[in-house]
This record gives C-alpha cells, structure tokens and sequence, in this order.
C-alpha cells in the first residue's frame, strides 16, 4: 500500500465517520433517539478506526526512525574528526613557531653562559 | 649554438652531473610552483549558507518538537474525553502490566490498547534523538567551514613570531645579513602551510557532505512521515473536540427552547461558539505550521545538495537554503502566533458531548 493508498484510506474513513457524525445530529433533531445512538457508535467506531490506523502509522515511524539515529551520529562524528584533524595541523604549525621560540630562549640562555 | 656547448659540456663528467642536478632542481621548481599554484585555489568556503542551513534545520527541528506537543496535549485531551463519553474503556486501554524483573509495563492486549498520546510521547522522544544528532552535525558541518578553523591571521601571527626568533637566533650566532632580517619562514611559507590545512578541510568537507546525504535524506522523509502522521492525529481530535462542542450546543439549544429559538441572549451558547472558533483558529495554525515545516523538510536535502556544490566551487544560488531560510521564519511566527497566550483554548472548559 502506497503512502497516497493510506492517505486516502484515512480520508475515506474520515468523510464517513464525519458523515455518520452529521447523521447522529439530525436524527437527533427529527426526534429519531435510536436512530441517533445508533449513528454515533458508527461514528465513534470510525473515529476508534482512525486512531488505530495513526498508532499504526506512528509505531511504523518510531522503527524506522530508531534505525536512522545512528546514520546520523555517525555523520557528526565524521564531521567532528575532521574538525579535530584541522584544528591539530593548525595546533602543528603553531608548535613549529612554538619550537623556534624555545630554540631562541635556549641559544639565549646558552650565549650568557658561554659569556 | 646551444648543442655545442652542451657538447662542451658533456665533456667533462663533474659538469655533467651538474647539469642533472640543476635540471632536477628546476623539475622540482617547477612542480613546486604549480603545487603552490594548486592549492592558491584553496580558499576557504563560504560560511555562511552553512549557517543558515544549521539554522534551518535547528528551527525546523524545534518547531516540529513543538507541533508534537501541541498535538500530544490534544491527544491527551482526546482520551479522556472517550473515556469520559465511554466510547473506551478506562481498564482496557489505562490499566498498566507490569513485567516484575523485566523494568517494563505494558498497556493491555500486549500494548495494542495504547493510547495515541502515549506513542506521541515516545515518538517525541525519538524525535529528539533525531534532531540532537542532525543538528551535531550541521553545527560542526558549519564549524568545519567556519573561518575561525582555519584563520588566515593565526598563520600570519605564525609567519611574524617564527621570522622574529628565527632572525634573533641569526643574530645570536653571528649569521651573515641578519642585521637586514632573514625570512627564512617568512609569511609565504605560512601561507602554503595555510593552504595546505585549507585543501584538507575542503577535502573532508567533500567527503563528510557526501557521504551524509544518504543519512540527510532518510532524516527529511522519516520528518515529512511524521508530519503526515500528525497531520491525521490532529484532525482525529479536532473531529473529537468540534463534535463534542456541536453536541453540547445542541444540547443548550434544545433546553432553551428548541431548535428555531433565537440563542442570542444565552450566555453559554455563546461561550461555545467563542470555543468552537478559537479551536478552529488553533487547529489551522497548528495545520500551517505542520504545512510549512514539510516545506522545509522537502527543500533540506536539496540546501545540502548545494552546500557540497559549494564547497565543489560549483555555481549555485543556494535557492533551496534561501527557501529555507524564509520558510523557517514563516514557521517560527505561525508557531510563536499559536503560543501567545490569548489564542490558547482554555484547557479543561471543553465541554464533552
């Protein structure tokens, strides 16, 4: 059954249950108590149908959707690696500059001795 | 001319392997060159439609949380009204099994009695673990792309406090021409140090875009399927809630006189209709939010389409993301209208038929 085969299936059980809804009411009016409570237990059984048919429908979302989460942790832990890679070849040439200082300080610290 | 001094040349083996080694050098030179003019196209990519599809996909993600419940909340109203009219039974459809051992309870017939609103609650659950980890990765997507990773004045800092010790160390040991300044590092070296980084973060960008849009895909279409579900509920509780208040008027109808009395002085039939039009308004604010979010959710995988288009340097206008962008903002004030307080339905006042 296609998604658009639900929707209708759903419209169709809507348009009925809205129908017998109606039905209930009017029958009301005329005076018909029997034929009223008879209209709103079909009404109330098509609204108890829609019901069944969305619990069906989110439970069937709540599976697929329970499969996918880690699709997606997985694509931001990807993102986050890359993150930590460029930020380290950053954090690399800084310790190059970083290295050069110290050897300054070091030839520094070696020339006062030496003097 | 030239062949003769070549031949000049290679008369003597010591010039000869010269020669090799001058030709290596310029190869490499040359190989050098073009490199430096491969990664000169490495600029780093424009942040921000990366910012803006982040922010999409947050406000997407938080107005469809919100829908949700809204949409539990009337769920909840729904069932107890049923329970109420006693068109469900409180025992078969409330009455907890619990599996001593197990840390688990079961709503009756084997969970197949559960109520709607309780599968919303746990679908909202699942919903939050979706959008938690989707807007991760959007946010360090634009992270990746963001200017600070790869700051072009960190690298010219770099350049400068590398030169300064490398000239004071020159300095130090007497070397030739210090006094004028060695650029030994230099900023250009910093620069292709820079370009290097920045060719990395485009590559991983490639990568991380394409291999995500499967997962990005999958994520829209299991939103635009829940839209729909919720589109369905929504429309079963106000079905419940519209009849209920249309039994009721009828009912206040018939004890003031009947169906051709003028209801023009009866203060609770006119209460109801306030209800009945207020619920409407509700109903159609919640129906365009649900309207506008599946726009958002339909154009989502094409603005990442377009990110990775981007980062490729190939032409786009980032039509999706500007959709995007406009539909999130329609979205935010359809549901920022719906949560101002006096277009709320006072909770509890619907009369049930």
């Amino acid at each position: 059954m296609t998604n658009d085969d639900k929707d209708s299936a759903f419209q169709a059980l809507h348009d009925a249950q809205r129908a017998a809804f109606l039905l209930y009411m009017e029958l009301g009016d005329a005076g018909d108590n029997a034929g009223a409570a008879n209209a709103q237990i079909r009404a109330d059984r098509l609204q108890n149908e829609m019901r069944n048919v969305v619990n069906k429908e989110l439970s069937a979302w709540q599976a697929g959707a329970e499969a996918l989460i880690p699709k997606l942790t997985q694509a931001a832990t990807a993102a986050q690696t890359a993150v930590d890679q460029v930020q380290g070849a950053v954090a690399t040439a800084q310790k190059v500059s970083a290295a050069m200082q110290a050897l300054d300080k070091a030839i520094d610290l070696g020339m006062k001795f030496i003097a | 001319m030239k062949t003769q001094r070549y031949k000049r040349y290679n008369k003597t083996p010591a010039i000869k392997t010269s020669l090799r080694h001058l030709d290596r050098g310029i190869s490499l030179l040359s190989i050098g060159i073009a490199f430096v003019f491969f990664l000169a196209g490495c600029t780093a990519p424009d942040q921000k439609p990366f910012q803006q599809y982040s922010t999409a996909v947050k406000d997407a993600g938080d107005s469809l949380d919100k829908v949700l419940v809204e949409e539990t909340n009337w769920s909840r109203d729904d069932y107890i009204g049923t329970v109420l009219k006693g068109s469900v039974a409180l025992e078969k459809t409330a009455l907890l099994d619990s599996k001593p051992g197990q840390f688990t309870v079961l709503f009756p017939a084997n969970g197949q009695n559960q109520p709607t609103f309780y599968q919303l609650q746990d679908v909202r659950v699942t919903l939050l673990s979706l959008n938690q980890a989707t807007g991760k990765y959007v946010n360090v997507l634009s992270t990746l792309a963001g200017k600070d990773l790869v700051n072009p004045d960190t690298f010219e800092t770099i350049a400068k406090d590398t030169d300064n010790s490398m000239n004071s160390i020159a300095k130090k040991i007497g070397v030739q021409g210090a006094e004028q300044g060695i650029h030994i590092f230099s900023v250009g070296s910093a620069e292709v140090m820079r370009l290097l980084i920045e060719h990395r973060r485009r590559a991983a960008l490639e990568k991380i875009l394409v291999d995500s849009q499967p997962a990005i895909d999958e994520y829209c279409a299991k939103c635009v399927s829940l839209l729909s579900a919720l589109d369905k509920s929504l429309s079963i509780d106000y079905n419940a809630k519209a009849q209920a208040l249309e039994t009721e008027f009828r009912k206040v109808r018939n004890d003031e006189g009947g169906k051709d009395k003028d209801l023009t002085g009866s203060n609770k039939a006119r209460t109801i209709v306030e209800e009945h039009l207020q619920l409407n308004s509700d109903y159609l604010a919640l129906v365009h939010s649900l309207k506008s979010a599946k726009e958002v959710y339909t154009k989502l995988p094409q603005g990442h389409r377009e990110l990775l288009q981007s980062v490729r340097k190939q032409a786009t206008g980032f039509e999706a993301i500007r959709d995007l962008s406009e539909e999130g903002k329609r979205l935010k004030t359809i549901y920022d209208e719906l949560q101002k307080p006096s277009s709320k339905s006072p909770k509890g006042e619907t009369t049930q038929g």
